[in-house]
């Protein structure tokens, strides 16, 4: 209809008054149906409403196409709940609640629970800033003296503390691993007490991790016995490394029953032996047939668990956490040299994860306060894998990123700036352009 | 969804059954968003604070004497955790309207089809932050959760009424605003 045109005649219900925002009821379908009659005659009769009236209405479609809230994640949502609740006793979060207005009213303060993270994240991310410096000269403890070894059942080349060891026929003697690694003829028993990790190079074989607490009895330079306590085992070897481990636990009096595996060439498990418990968890990156000789062999999914009901039966636990069975070595790892590829890609994995904690745990401000310093560990998770999953926080990891990353960050940038994604892709780009012109 | 609906959730969620918490939450999101956006204007920001909001409130559920009254308890948590946070990070406010204007639709579409859209929903976006923060609140309601103006009303705790208005002055402003020459409507 142009305006030329005669305007229709309105009918009686042309007069019925309408509300002053009768055009926008009448978009949102909030108009009862009578005063709706009433409207749309008044559209057809009124040539500058209908104008108004199509204005709103492209207005209203901008609107629906920008204004649009995602989907809460309730899995990830719930499981910060449970997180929550369980740090409630210690949180300094003062609620109180007025029956009359139901507002809420109280502080929100750093509880002492999560101070505690936090420092220690920052502990963790300073120790990955020296680590991954390559200006960082580390102490070699085991340097230059391969040539001499003998051909022992071990070597213990590195610990973080006093190690008890008891060779046949002697008396235990604690160790002090300095520069030079130690010999230990097959039959030894090393002990580790609290705090102090230590490492044992198994000759043409292998190498083995013991975390504090625990007691292992090298019995060839290819077999070792867990006696207790958590062990760490890499097979370099073409025959693999036999594992024993007590297999049932019958009473104090009585020794338990063991069984042994062998772990093939190439395997990464970890063992855990206590009281009433034993299990396996391969740390592989692919599936590896773990073979009890005689008996049977199971295959085991990467970092799939396993617990050992008799020295013939393992039950599957399912996928466990393939980072906090790595976790415990770190302090291990950084007595050796900054460019240790397995130090490297352990400390990757925690940064991710120390990345992942945050975003889901600080807000994006308290991040960005952090300053530049507090960018590596998101530079980390951006790349993980496990961001990919939850695209929305890598891109929230990413614009911080893209805003602080400091100039060490350039070889992470550039790695990104070729990411499949073209918005991460973008904000790499832009944070190597910010790093190019210094000062803008 | 009813209100007898989202009553008989908020009870059971009192009652510690964890689907019925996430339940609520996903329901509750939108509002709590468009809560949040109101007041702290970073969409990243926004979207932590409604989080936080919704922790706070599940994880104090204990304290809600009426369940019936949900909706304005939940609404303020809301604002004392933007409130909260305003004061502490008020000298952040000047940053730009979205982090993510980047980020609509990359990808299918031809390149200068994706800068003009990310030039609409900017200015867009600008025009909606300079709304008074009640009238931008309504708005928001009522696109990012679809709500009727009775929802809305129970919501914000004011009449049927008022609701209309502030969304007819809301909308009108906007179209005023972007009509001008070289705006998205012009």
């Amino acid at each position: 209809m142009t305006p030329n045109q005669p305007e229709p005649k309105s009918n009686g219900d042309a007069d019925r008054s309408l509300p002053v925002t009768w055009k926008d009821e009448l978009l949102d379908h909030e108009l009862s149906q009578a005063d709706r009659s009433v409207a749309e005659q008044r559209l057809l009769d009124d040539a500058a409403e209908r104008e108004e009236f199509t204005q709103l209405q492209e207005l209203d479609e901008t609107l629906r196409r920008i204004l649009v809230a995602g989907e809460l994640d309730v899995t990830r949502f719930l499981s910060r709940l449970a997180t929550r609740t369980a740090e409630q006793p210690v949180q300094l979060v003062q609620v109180s609640s007025s029956a009359d207005d139901g507002q809420l009213q109280g502080r929100h303060r750093l509880g002492p629970g999560r101070l505690a993270v936090v420092l220690s994240m920052l502990a963790l991310i300073v120790v990955a800033v020296l680590v991954r410096s390559p200006a960082n000269q580390w102490i070699d403890m085991v340097a230059g003296t391969k040539a001499e070894r003998l051909h022992p059942g071990a070597l213990l080349v590195r610990a973080t503390g006093p190690v008890i060891v008891q060779s046949p026929n002697r008396l235990p003697e604690t160790i002090f691993v300095s520069w030079q690694p130690r010999p230990l003829p097959a039959g030894t028993t090393v002990r580790t007490q609290a705090g102090v990790l230590c490492e044992l190079e198994l000759p043409t074989t292998g190498r083995t991790r013991l975390r504090e607490d625990t007691e292992v009895v090298v019995e060839a330079s290819n077999q070792l016995h867990l006696v207790s306590g958590m062990m760490w085992c890499r097979a370099d070897g073409p025959d693999g490394i036999t594992v024993k481990v007590p297999a049932s636990h019958s009473g104090e009096t009585v020794p338990p029953q063991l069984a042994a595996f062998v772990c093939p060439t190439e395997s990464v498990s970890s063992w855990i032996a206590r009281p009433g418990i034993t299990t396996c968890q391969s740390l592989s990156s692919k599936s590896v047939d773990i073979q009890i000789p005689g008996t049977f062999s199971c295959t085991m999914a990467p970092a799939e668990r396993m617990t050992l009901e008799s020295p013939t039966i393992a039950v599957s636990l399912g996928v466990g956490d393939r980072l906090s069975a790595l976790s415990w070595q770190l302090p291990l790892l950084v007595l050796g040299t900054a460019d240790d590829p397995e130090l490297q890609d352990l400390l990757q994995q925690m940064l991710a994860a120390i990345g992942e904690t945050k975003m889901s745990s600080l807000y994006v401000q308290q991040i960005r306060e952090l300053g530049p310093a507090g960018t590596i560990p998101l530079l980390a998770y951006v790349q993980g894998e496990r961001s990919r999953s939850a695209r929305h926080v890598r891109l929230s990891a990413m614009q911080i990123i893209s805003d602080l990353a400091p100039e060490s960050a350039r070889s992470d940038l550039m790695k990104l700036s070729r990411d499949n994604d073209p918005v991460v892709k973008a904000l790499a780009n832009r944070a190597l352009q910010r790093l190019e012109t210094p000062g803008e | 969804m009813t209100i007898d609906d989202d009553i008989a959730i908020v009870r059971q969620a009192i009652a510690g059954h964890p689907s019925a918490q996430g339940e609520l939450a996903r329901r509750a999101y939108p509002r709590v968003l468009a809560c949040c956006m109101a007041r702290v204007r970073q969409p990243a920001d926004a979207e932590e604070l409604a989080q936080e909001t919704l922790l706070r409130a599940i994880t104090g559920l204990s304290s809600l004497a009426d369940p019936e009254r949900w909706m304005s308890w939940m609404r303020g948590i809301a604002v004392h955790v933007c409130l909260d946070w305003l004061r502490r990070h008020s000298n952040s406010q000047a940053e730009l309207v979205s982090e993510f204007a980047d980020e609509v639709h990359l990808g299918t579409r031809p390149p200068d089809q994706i800068v003009a859209d990310q030039e609409e929903q900017q200015l867009v976006l600008t025009e909606l932050q300079s709304l008074p923060d009640e009238l931008r609140e309504v708005l928001l309601l009522h696109y990012y959760n679809s709500m009727t103006y009775e929802q809305i009303a129970e919501w914000l705790d004011v009449a049927r009424a008022t609701v209309s208005e502030r969304l007819s002055r809301a909308r009108q402003t906007l179209r005023l605003r972007l009509s001008r020459p070289g705006s998205v409507m012009s």
